[in-house]
């Protein structure tokens, strides 16, 4: 069992047993990149997203537990996050088709690879910068939200690893640590994603 | 670093940081999924309260067992078979209960009291729908039910932001007719044969002579007894507002997020909270607050709270610019 699945394990348990701070925790760490995968399906329609989100989240509190910890937590969330999705375009009669997201789209190996060409300045260089960031931001959101955390505070806020060992509530030394594995993380994830386009 | 990490590194660069969910979308869900949660499961609360952060949170247990077992009509027989109407959860200065001993704060309020304010008296009330609503010096009131008050003289100010689902609009009655809320943040004031709504946020309507006369957020509509209706622009924050400050429930900074405590500024000064920078946005999601900030007005506890989050604040004709940096606040119109 990996480390993620069994700190998700934890707290689902802390969950069932009604400790606040493990709410706290789950929607600290759940909400805002579930948030963002429904907005992105939903083409930028933000009340939408704010619905489904709520109601996806209200429905994995209901069947919390039946989750088995096969999956990451943010993983399952995500898959009900789909059939929520799937029941609110059809109560919309199909009217709009659920947007195919950067992430899940045939272009992206050629986005990626693009990075070498990425210092350009014209249009086209603009449209693979805006993929490759929706790329990389899709990728923080699927890493153990400390990882992604700690990655975004690093790199794209300019944080020290002693202001990020203080907002972890960690040395600096295990700061420094839990960078080094978040960076292999996502080192993973990446090549994951463009070997399987 | 390897070369991979290299890579990595400038990726992640290139990328930036994620967008930022905006506070008021993720307060309403964490509101709406906590609620499902807590009836999905036993809660647990931590075991330690002290002063001030406990009475909230037991007015709210309070509320909740009477409401729910039924025992406040048990040990209240002389009562109308009724739901309470409110809670009280702020008194200062003088004020005074016609038909009742002064009740303490947390004290369920039956339907029919009638409240009065003096010269340097406020209260505050958590009505039974959820709405929030503060009377001014000078005010009498009769709470009539959970959604429902007569405003006889003097101001009311409802925010009813957390009610939104419940489904029952407030109203509140005048002599000059109903203003009912199609909105969530608003204040009426009955003046010599006049009424007056003033809406910060949201609309609010006020029926007179059979008719509805509605103001949209940012209006003040003044109706008078001969029937003219006029309506003229009012900014969210200011002086018309100020009183309310003074009556606002104390806030619970323990354990909170920045944001929500912004956001809990933001709602009762009226005044636009903007995060200068993608580190401030950041911020507001990740530090945890503690402390108290009891017997401090809404604005005057961002003196108290943004230096220890290494933070500081500028006022711009109506915004409040947060940005990190020393201590120090500055106010240009």
């Amino acid at each position: 069992m990996s480390d993620t699945t069994q700190a998700d394990r934890i707290l689902v348990k802390r969950l069932l047993r009604g400790e606040e701070e493990a709410f706290e925790e789950f929607f600290r760490s759940s909400f805002p990149r579930l948030y963002r995968f429904a907005l992105a399906r939903l083409g930028g329609d933000e009340d939408a997203a704010e619905e489904i989100v709520q109601a996806t989240l209200c429905h994995a509190i209901t069947v919390l537990k039946t989750w088995r910890g096969e999956a990451a937590l943010f993983t399952w969330l995500c898959t009900l996050c789909r059939h929520e999705m799937g029941a609110h375009l059809r109560r919309r009669g199909k009217e709009r088709q659920m947007i195919e997201p950067v992430d899940e789209s045939p272009e992206i190996r050629a986005a990626l690879e693009s990075l070498a060409g990425a210092a350009g300045s014209g249009p086209e260089e603009e449209l693979r910068r805006g993929e490759i960031a929706r790329v990389v931001q899709t990728i923080l959101d699927f890493l153990p939200s400390g990882y992604g955390d700690a990655l975004e505070w690093k790199y794209a806020l300019g944080l020290s690893v002693k202001e990020i060992a203080m907002r972890l509530n960690l040395t600096p030394k295990a700061a420094e640590s839990l960078l080094t594995r978040a960076r292999e993380a996502f080192r993973r994830e990446f090549a994951a994603m463009v070997e399987s386009r | 670093m390897s070369d991979h990490d290299d890579v990595i590194v400038r990726l992640l660069r290139a990328a930036g940081a994620r967008p930022a969910v905006p506070p008021e979308r993720a307060g309403r869900v964490r509101a709406a999924v906590h609620q499902h949660w807590r009836n999905a499961v036993p809660v647990r609360r931590r075991s330690r309260w002290t002063g001030w952060i406990a009475v909230p949170l037991a007015v709210a247990a309070a509320w909740v067992f009477l409401v729910a077992s039924g025992v406040w009509e048990r040990i209240q027989p002389s009562l109308p078979p009724s739901a309470p109407v409110g809670i009280l959860e702020r008194s200062e200065g003088a004020v005074s209960w016609p038909d009742q001993a002064s009740p303490a704060i947390g004290a369920v309020l039956a339907p029919g009291t009638v409240l009065e304010t003096g010269a340097d008296g406020r209260v505050a009330l958590r009505l039974g729908g959820g709405a929030s609503v503060r009377f001014d010096v000078g005010s009498r009131a009769r709470l009539l039910a959970a959604a429902e008050v007569r405003l006889e003289r003097g101001a009311v100010y409802v925010d009813a932001g957390t009610a939104r689902g419940s489904g029952t609009a407030v109203v509140i009655g005048t002599d000059l007719g109903p203003v009912r809320d199609l909105g969530t943040q608003f204040q009426v004031r009955v003046e010599a044969d006049a009424v007056r709504v003033s809406v910060r946020e949201g609309s609010a309507s006020l029926e007179h002579r059979g008719r509805a006369h509605a103001a949209a957020s940012g209006t003040q509509l003044t109706v008078r007894g001969d029937g003219e209706v006029t309506r003229r622009p009012v900014p969210a924050s200011g002086p018309e507002w100020n009183w309310i400050q003074e009556a606002t429930p104390p806030f619970d900074l323990e354990g909170r997020r920045l944001g929500e405590y912004l956001d809990w500024v933001g709602r009762e000064t009226g005044l636009r909270i903007e995060p200068a920078g993608a580190a401030v946005v950041a911020d507001r999601l990740v530090i945890i607050l503690h402390g108290s900030i009891a017997d401090l007005r809404p604005d005057e506890t961002l003196d108290a709270v943004l230096p220890t989050c290494g933070l500081r604040h500028r006022l711009v004709d109506g915004t409040v610019i947060i940005e990190r940096g020393a201590t120090g606040t500055t106010v240009e119109d």
